[in-house]
């Protein structure tokens, strides 16, 4: 009970959060040089045929009538049309969204399959050659640029070795997780990084813990001291750290499904934005938003299952 | 606790079995060509109704769904049939009759006849406001004979009238399927008798395309199913054909050219296009207006050191406003020579103090546009002329151009039909367009462009237009800069694969070797 009291507030002080951005975002694609009427028919369109588009798209109605539209065709769960592709937003939504969805869980496993083996190396031989290799490692992916890791991957693993496709995203499940692999591993890659460097030394610390020791003096053997008391501890920092990180990996997917020519909403954003698609920029940025209030709520509520000794203010 | 230990081991398996899909085995039993042709584009259709769309993009696509009464031929110098098989034209030039041909069908299985084609045309010529409406401008009446038959008459004699017809935004739909459709219907399911029929599209994805199986010709399309994929980074688009995710691929950067060439595996092409890159002068200002000042620009820029710059070697000079490919091209025009000297010297007669320093609008994630004002910025500052750059993005940039809010405009043309009036009348003439943005308005022009739509005899034509590209040169309104020819990168396996000079592809003679 105390715990639903508590998401429910936290879900009301997200509302006007998501409130704020829609009013925002509408005034600053507003504000944008450029119209879609113009973007879509092109320089040899005649004025008239861009007045008239932009008349039958509501487009030259005053600013707050427009917002006002808007927002009543939102909470009658009508999300407009895109322009470009004279289609219903809702349309077009779901299966984008599926794809980001996809990328990101997907990025987010392979961070962590990576990240948590090589963070016990490197906390268990603390200071010894294989903690100094992972750490050099490590500091690597943390270093390249998102978008070059991401064609030289293509190029190693879809050129030469041609064991992934280069563009894409395939049909079906095993399909999606080979077309998805290299993206995810792009996605993923300095995320990895950050991972393994904090874990590490969240490792390190829990190991100076007086609950450690206590575990030790029991009698329990190294391998069950690590997994049993030391990683359960070590693992609750990360947590954040994963829901910090989640939101950003949705923004991120802008530049990987670009690279990638995946159908993801991260690729839609940039062209809509492009051709001033205002609907469509409208209903990505608010979901993008919501995803972001969303993956903050839900972090908050996994907090004191994992760690009793966290309680609700 | 052993949960932990566990999901640790589980997700450690899941990775290197993840790691381990590797490479899917070829299938033992595969045929000797592939049932898929797959082609990577670097822009995706939007609206596939030929009549209110305005992009290549589009309009290559729709070209392999929909056939017109007449069809420009490959190189883009003449016209063979496509859904009429002859047609005559009266003595007076005003009236033109078109003989359909008997066994065209639409991918419903319903037959073509003269009341499509009057629907289509009509709705063609009806629509406001529209784009192309300029190709059915003197047209009087379209109406049917018979089933088989189609007239057409003329307010006047019209040159350009085949060519005209035979643009893409004439193409033949299914009355009987869009009669009473809305819009939205036209442009998303389009319904026509050309070689292919859509089947799917997934929008900003891919377009999935059958044969057409009534197609008139037998035996073709040669390969089954054409998947048209969006792929917009030229780095994977490249890496999609070398790796043989797709078998093809359309505008790979003159910069990557060179190594496509080299590589065994692929046909680096460089097919003959209309495509013609130049600078829109704003006439309307200072010192824009000065027609000295303008000259002593077009002459301060070597075209050749563009050509190695922004093409890589692979473009041509231009000499005239008109394409290579177009006809009544006047190979004889020297156009523009670099001479520095001659620029100051045209510089000091305009009057037009130095240094003086202009603006150019341009999109900001092309990287032709990019280097192209770069390189005009250094040969310009050699006659004191100092240009500032101002990259937009591209819905930004297009709105001040269209709204006359620049001083230079770095842009571009393809012909849509073979016959240089078209160009002529967008680019020279005040009425569609304020010759191209450029406020340029010229009654000697003016009255040439409507004299070459008239003239019937060919020869007097071709003297017409050369004339036209002599006063284009003298008055210079835009700066013509190279020809570019259009660049595909197709895998070696594919036969058939043809561009037209007008742009679209042909798809239907494609086949993919295994």
């Amino acid at each position: 009970m105390h715990l639903l009291t508590y998401a429910l507030r936290r879900l009301g002080q997200a509302l006007p959060v998501a409130l704020l951005v829609t009013v925002l975002i509408f005034l600053l694609i507003k504000l944008l040089p450029g119209n879609p009427a113009a973007a879509i028919l092109g320089d040899r369109a005649s004025d008239e045929a861009v007045r008239a588009l932009n008349h039958q798209w509501g487009l030259d109605l005053p600013l707050w009538q427009q917002y006002g539209v808007y927002m009543r065709n939102l909470v009658t769960g009508d999300l407009g049309q895109s322009l470009r592709y004279r289609t219903p937003v809702a349309a077009l939504l779901p299966h984008r969204m599926v794809v980001t969805l996809f990328l990101v869980v997907y990025s987010l496993l392979l961070s962590v399959v990576i990240a948590v083996p090589l963070a016990i190396i490197a906390a268990t031989n603390r200071d010894r050659w294989p903690d100094q290799a992972v750490r050099a490692l490590i500091t690597l992916p943390l270093a390249s640029p998102t978008f070059w890791v991401g064609i030289l991957l293509l190029i190693v693993f879809a050129l030469k070795f041609r064991w992934f496709p280069a563009a894409g995203y395939g049909e079906g499940f095993s399909e999606h997780l080979r077309a998805l692999f290299l993206p995810a591993l792009t996605l993923a890659n300095p995320f990895t990084a950050v991972l393994a460097r904090n874990l590490r030394s969240s490792l390190i610390d829990t190991q100076r813990t007086t609950f450690v020791d206590f575990a030790r003096a029991k009698g329990l053997v190294p391998r069950d001291v690590l997994f049993r008391h030391v990683l359960r501890a070590a693992l609750l920092p990360i947590v954040t750290l994963i829901g910090v990180r989640l939101s950003y990996a949705i923004g991120g997917s802008v530049v990987i499904e670009t690279v990638f020519a995946l159908p993801g909403l991260g690729s839609w954003m940039v062209e809509s934005i492009l051709s001033r698609d205002y609907m469509v920029v409208q209903t990505l940025t608010l979901a993008f938003a919501l995803a972001a209030i969303l993956v903050n709520l839900t972090t908050d509520l996994i907090y004191p299952f994992l760690d009793p000794r966290v309680r609700m203010g | 606790m052993r949960a932990t230990y566990r999901v640790v081991a589980l997700v450690l398996a899941a990775g290197l079995g993840l790691l381990g899909l590797g490479p899917v085995p070829q299938n033992a039993s595969a045929q000797q060509f592939k049932k898929v042709i797959n082609f990577g584009v670097n822009r995706g259709a939007e609206n596939l109704d030929p009549v209110t769309m305005d992009a290549n993009p589009d309009l290559w696509a729709f070209m392999q769904i929909y056939q017109q009464l007449v069809r420009v031929n490959v190189k883009g110098d003449g016209f063979v049939p496509d859904l009429a098989e002859r047609w005559t034209t009266s003595a007076d030039g005003k009236t033109w009759t078109f003989f359909l041909r008997r066994d065209s069908r639409f991918s419903t299985g319903d037959p073509v006849t003269s009341s499509d084609v009057v629907w289509s045309l009509r709705r063609a010529h009806d629509l406001k406001d529209g784009p192309w409406q300029w190709a059915l401008e003197d047209v009087q009446d379209i109406s049917a004979k018979d089933d088989h038959t189609v007239v057409i008459t003329l307010k006047e004699p019209w040159a350009p009238f085949l060519a005209d017809i035979s643009l893409f935004s004439n193409s033949i739909l299914s009355e009987k399927v869009f009669k009473n459709a809305a819009q939205e219907q036209i442009s998303n399911k389009p319904v026509g008798s050309g070689p292919w029929m859509l089947t799917d599209w997934k929008k900003g994805e891919e377009l999935v395309m059958k044969a057409n199986p009534y197609y008139f010709e037998k035996g073709l399309p040669k390969t089954p199913e054409l998947h048209i994929k969006y792929i917009p980074d030229d780095n994977a688009r490249i890496i999609a054909v070398q790796s043989g995710n797709v078998d093809g691929i359309d505008y790979p950067p003159f910069s990557r050219v060179a190594e496509l060439k080299r590589d065994p595996r692929l046909d680096m092409q460089l097919n003959p296009s209309t495509a013609v890159a130049h600078l829109s002068l704003n006439t309307r200002e200072a010192p824009f207006d000065n027609v000295k000042f303008r000259q002593a620009l077009a002459t301060a820029i070597d075209r050749y050191a563009i050509v190695r710059a922004v093409c890589f070697g692979y473009c041509t000079a231009a000499t005239t406003f008109l394409p290579m490919t177009t006809p009544f091209f006047n190979k004889s025009s020297k156009g523009y020579v670099y001479d520095t000297a001659k620029a100051q010297q045209l510089l000091k007669e305009s009057g037009v103090k130095t240094p003086v320093t202009v603006k150019v609008l341009f999109w900001a994630n092309n990287p032709v546009h990019q280097s192209t004002a770069v390189v005009v910025k250094a040969m310009w500052s050699k006659i004191g002329v100092n240009l500032d750059l101002e990259p937009l993005d591209r819905a930004a940039a297009t709105q001040r151009y269209r709204s006359n809010q620049f001083q230079i405009y770095i842009t571009g043309w393809t012909n849509d039909i073979p016959d240089p009036s078209q160009l002529g009348a967008y680019e020279l003439g005040f009425t569609q367009s304020q010759s191209y943005h450029s406020g340029y308005h010229s009654k000697e022009m003016d009255d040439l462009l409507e004299q070459g739509q008239r003239e019937m005899n060919t020869d007097k034509r071709r003297d017409i237009y050369y004339r036209i590209q002599d006063l284009a040169l003298k008055d210079s309104p835009l700066i013509w800069l190279y020809y570019a020819p259009y660049t595909i990168a197709i895998s070696k396996k594919m036969t058939g694969f043809v561009q037209m000079a007008t742009g679209p592809w042909i798809f239907k003679d494609v086949a993919v070797a295994q």
